[in-house]
């Protein structure tokens, strides 16, 4: 299945999603030192998210997220891609730190149409998102 | 993106590529949220703990900062002159050094006013209405909106860093005034409001943020003469337990002289009413119903002005802070050297107190002596983080600078009974 949606930050990549249902915060969701989830109560709560392409409403957090998402790509434990609903001004600061791609406003909503463990690729220089199972 | 030819040249790599790499973040940034232009800013305060690596991406090739730059406070406690006092070992101070050397370097070379102070507006950094600017850290961010009427985005570490550098700034969000009117309208309820306490005004803020969320925010019923200390008391917790960054206070906020014109001439979305029982039922979030030990005191967030330390150094005049108890006080070294040369810093000092130049609600953040349990400082932000950074390791009290003078002498919390 191909979605087509608006490019924020160009690039091709693929990879195995990470689908977070609640806006992600970036200060607080995930351990940038190991690189998993620190969602209480979340059924992927402790397993690692880093490296994987994270599908999200958006994301919120302290003005040091940045900071953060930066300190997590030198672990590999950052996100290779965001998609997200509608991108909000955090996370397209973060995704631009580390310059991964980042794509929102799909024709489809992502966190429901994407699954975890799904392959997606994000292919920005063409504008859409390819999902396969 | 409508770019000017000079910001042609910087996109295209022509000022080199640090500001190559800014600009284009800041392009992107803009053009993800509708904006059309880029904005001069006539000022930037910039997080201080950056990784190296990172500054050095951003900054490479660039000689010189033409816009004006100060620092944030030394994270971690790490202020080289105060950490020893502080408790803090040589073994973690030094695991921070070789980063701040890179750091200091690249600093001075941009040009950046290293005063390492969350209350720059103190120390040099002045902006007056009007100005766009860019400032990291949110109890400032609301304060220069709100009270100054300066205009200033939530900006995040890097955005605001590649702001500084290239002395620009999307043109968006707060930039523009169509979004600067109040949403949200908060009203004074059953309250005396010529007699509010400062830790009134603090709890006001605090619950006022955690029902606003991010939204813009009018408060109106407030006294019209509130000083300086008591404006800062009331906004810095809004950005605390909510995202404020814009709280009109009526008759004071340089842009609302009147509710109308804080609200456009449009109607609030939502009228809540603060009385004694939300201001109550706030500050037992942060104390405790019993006398309860207390380890350490902070004062300092945001950092102190000299009025706030003439006070902490007239009620520590020749007492002691007990044996077993610490008293903290985050303040610009321009600050402690002025409270210095008038008399203060020496009874504060003489009793056990330390300032430093250091953050102080997120000293969890590094090995602080494992025999503070219990914090109490005058500041909800200082509360709401230490708490939270620590994942409720330890616990902490809010009250009055009074209060708080009290539990370091007596190391017991005594409340308000």
């Amino acid at each position: 299945m191909e979605i087509r949606g608006r490019v924020i930050n160009a690039g091709d990549v693929e990879g195995e999603a990470f689908v977070l249902e609640t806006p992600f915060n970036f200060t607080g969701d995930f351990d940038p030192v190991d690189g998993t989830l620190t969602v209480q109560g979340h059924p992927l709560s402790g397993q690692k998210i880093g490296g994987k392409i994270w599908v999200m409403p958006g994301g919120k957090g302290a003005v040091g997220a940045s900071i953060i998402i930066y300190n997590a790509k030198k672990r590999d434990n950052a996100p290779i891609g965001i998609i997200c609903k509608k991108a909000d001004p955090l996370t397209v600061e973060c995704a631009m730190t580390i310059d991964i791609p980042l794509m929102d406003s799909l024709e489809k909503d992502p966190v429901t149409h994407i699954k975890n463990g799904d392959h997606v690729a994000i292919l920005g220089e063409g504008g859409f998102v390819r999902l396969t199972r | 993106m409508l770019l000017t030819r000079e910001e042609e040249a910087m996109a295209q790599g022509e000022r080199g590529p640090g500001i190559q790499r800014c600009i284009n973040i800041l392009i992107k940034f803009g053009e993800a949220f509708g904006t059309e232009k880029l904005v001069r800013i006539s000022s930037a305060h910039v997080f201080n703990f950056f990784p190296p690596d990172l500054l050095e991406e951003l900054s490479e090739g660039v000689e010189k900062c033409e816009t004006f730059t100060t620092i944030h406070p030394y994270m971690s406690l790490c202020d080289p002159a105060a950490f020893e006092e502080l408790g803090l070992s040589h073994a973690h101070f030094e695991s921070r050094q070789a980063d701040k050397e890179i750091r200091d370097k690249i600093y001075d070379r941009l040009g950046f006013f290293r005063n390492y102070t969350c209350a720059a507006l103190l120390v040099g950094n002045f902006v007056k209405k009007g100005d766009f600017v860019s400032w990291f850290g949110s109890s400032v961010q609301v304060f220069i909106n709100s009270v100054i009427g300066a205009k200033e985005n939530r900006d995040g570490a890097v955005i605001n860093m590649a702001a500084a550098i290239t002395g620009r700034a999307p043109q968006w969000g707060l930039f523009l005034d169509e979004n600067r009117y109040a949403e949200l309208l908060v009203e004074m309820g059953d309250l005396d409001t010529s007699s509010l306490s400062r830790t009134d005004y603090a709890a006001i803020g605090y619950y006022v943020g955690g029902i606003a969320q991010e939204r813009n925010t009018a408060v109106a019923g407030l006294k019209q003469d509130l000083l300086f200390e008591e404006i800062r008391y009331l906004l810095t917790p809004v950005s605390t337990s909510g995202s404020v960054s814009l709280c009109h206070l009526v008759g004071i906020t340089p842009e609302s002289p009147t509710l109308e014109a804080a609200f456009g001439g449009r109607a609030p979305g939502e009228t809540i009413s603060v009385g004694r029982k939300e201001i109550q039922e706030t500050k037992e979030r942060f104390s405790p119903t019993d006398p309860c030990p207390v380890d350490l005191v902070i004062f300092g967030c945001p950092h102190c002005t000299i009025q706030e330390i003439k006070k902490i150094a007239s009620l520590l005049e020749g007492r002691k802070v007990g044996t077993n108890q610490r008293l903290w006080i985050g303040t610009a070294g321009q600050i402690s050297d002025f409270a210095r040369e008038c008399g203060f810093a020496q009874p504060i000092e003489k009793a056990g107190g330390v300032f430093a130049r250091a953050c102080m609600a997120t000293i969890p953040d590094c090995p602080i002596p494992q025999d503070v349990r219990v914090v109490a400082t005058n500041s909800f932000k200082t509360a709401h983080y230490v708490s939270a950074i620590s994942k409720g390791r330890i616990r902490t009290v809010v009250g009055e600078t009074e209060q708080c003078i009290e539990a370091a002498i007596e190391g017991t919390w005594r409340g308000d009974s």
